[in-house]
């Protein structure tokens, strides 16, 4: 019973973060119809960064902003200056420009801060709850990691329901030229739904980041569990994301705790499997699928 | 008002739009008429910027917008309610409403002004728009161009798909509005004599070419025009 609730506590804390990356996924995919694939190649940039920024000022809290505030950043830019060009072009050459920006920014990073994986510190003690005398698989830093996902998960979900700017983006991202028609500025929509994404992608980084490794290529992992969560929650959803990276936060945990953690991947795959073969368009989707 | 001058639009090799000329002045209607494929909705689409003028001018009161973009040009008063709708079904009633006057912010019409004009509207603001029958849905998404209170409103076939009493009431509104608000129209149908019911000038496209501009009163009468081009 210790070990399920120990199990169950850790997917709350690992899935928090896999919503984070659904997240980062689900409202570019809701602005500009493209799966970014350079997701986890952003988000290890940010990463660092903010790993430079506490070795240097020695502040965690200054280089979490930091690395939220480049996430916005690098995000608008790739947005403005990489797929601007291809958001009118056959998908395929979105996914091509995407894969591209992976390897260009993975290759920057191991020029910069070199290939070998370095430690990153966690916000608060990773030392667990201390409860009726037992310790609990779940710290101060899992509920910061759980607290940190829902405030933005909440925050966006406030800017889509209950902001003109959220009605603007939601318009742009459903209908762009009728958008257009009625003044919305589909563009500078589209720029900050990747701005904002990117940062969600951040912030996924830097809660995960003391957990593994820091390296050029350390994210990947998270980033396909992540798509999962995505994709099963129906990939247009935003609390599809949330509910699908929580859900497989849970099952992933249990897989690896009762069953070892050789089949995670392999776990997360046959849920990926499973729920596309029952409902293809996601759990949460509200489009319809393709008839053909 | 809106002043269109020799416009001319390609796509590709096609000529869409032919060196087309019109008018149109505040509260007064003109309409485009032709068979499909004459090139209504790519003249509309031309003015509001959707598609780039290949020559001519475009003006409103004087300031000329041809090279625009869209969302320029809708801040220049002019409204498109474009073909087939475009009522954004995942949005509801009155986020479909709230979204037309949002660049316009404390100067935009509040949805009460509208439902007051589409009471049907009112009792379903709360819903999805995909629930919305087709009269509904132009009731929609005319209510949704009046919210930021234009100038210029291109209505592209509004009876599109809707039954006979349904067309009546839209033409009379259509009417209304131009009288009430000074709104300059350009209607764009395929239904020849609803739209002359209530339009001030009348003009025919054929491949692109205006072929007649008059009267209403004249293209209703005249026999050959009616027979090859406008179908009763």
């Amino acid at each position: 019973m210790t070990k399920f609730i120990d199990l169950t506590l850790n997917g709350v804390s690992t899935g928090a973060i896999y919503a984070a990356v659904a997240l980062a996924l689900v409202l570019i995919w809701r602005a500009t119809r493209i799966i970014n694939f350079a997701q986890g190649a952003m988000l290890m940039i940010t990463t660092y960064i903010a790993s430079a920024v506490i070795n240097s000022t020695g502040s965690y809290w200054f280089g979490f902003v930091v690395a939220l505030l480049s996430g916005l950043i690098l995000g608008a830019v790739i947005e403005r200056v990489l797929i601007r060009r291809v958001e009118s072009a056959p998908p395929l050459n979105a996914v091509i420009v995407a894969l591209g920006l992976y390897t260009l920014l993975v290759a920057v990073a191991g020029m910069i801060w070199g290939n070998t994986p370095r430690s990153f510190p966690a916000a608060f003690s990773i030392r667990g709850y201390d409860i009726g005398g037992t310790r609990v698989l779940f710290a101060p830093n899992d509920s910061f990691i759980v607290l940190v996902v829902i405030a933005v998960a909440l925050g966006l979900a406030l800017l889509f329901r209950a902001t003109g700017l959220g009605l603007q983006m939601r318009a742009a991202a459903f209908q762009p030229e009728v958008a257009r028609l009625l003044g919305v500025r589909v563009g500078r929509m589209f720029t900050l739904g990747w701005a904002l994404a990117a940062m969600a992608g951040a912030l996924a980084g830097v809660l995960v980041a003391p957990s593994i490794f820091l390296g050029p290529n350390d994210f990947d992992p998270i980033l396909i569990i992540g798509f999962v969560a995505a994709v099963v929650g129906g990939l247009d959803s935003p609390p599809g994301a949330v509910i699908g990276g929580v859900g497989l936060g849970l099952g992933l945990s249990y897989v690896s705790g009762y069953e070892g953690s050789a089949l995670v991947p392999l776990a997360a795959l046959v849920i990926l499997v499973f729920v596309l073969m029952v409902r293809p368009s996601g759990l949460f989707s509200s489009t319809q699928g393709r008839r053909v | 008002m809106l002043v269109v001058e020799e416009l001319t639009t390609d796509y590709g090799a096609v000529r869409a739009v032919d060196h087309v000329s019109l008018e149109v002045g505040a509260g007064s209607i003109t309409a485009v008429l032709g068979a499909n494929g004459a090139g209504k909705t790519s003249l509309l689409r031309t003015i509001t910027g959707l598609v780039p003028a290949t020559a001519g001018r475009v003006r409103i009161d004087g300031e000329n917008i041809t090279a625009m973009a869209v969302e320029e040009i809708v801040r220049r008063g002019v409204a498109h309610v474009p073909e087939g709708r475009g009522v954004i079904v995942e949005l509801t009633v009155e986020e479909n409403l709230r979204l037309g006057g949002l660049w316009r912010r404390a100067e935009a019409a509040r949805p009460k002004e509208i439902y007051a004009l589409f009471p049907r509207l009112e009792e379903r603001q709360s819903q999805p728009a995909s629930r919305l029958s087709g009269g509904e849905r132009q009731m929609l998404s005319i209510g949704r161009a009046l919210v930021a209170r234009p100038r210029v409103l291109l209505l592209d076939e509004p009876s599109l798909g809707l039954a006979p009493v349904l067309v009546a009431q839209i033409m009379a509104l259509v009417r209304r509005l131009a009288d009430t608000l000074g709104l300059a129209v350009l209607l764009v149908e395929q239904n020849a004599r609803s739209a002359l019911s209530i339009a001030n000038r009348g003009i025919v496209l054929d491949l692109g070419r205006v072929v007649a501009d008059q009267e209403p009163e004249a293209l209703a009468s005249d026999e050959r025009l009616r027979h090859a081009y406008l179908g009763f």
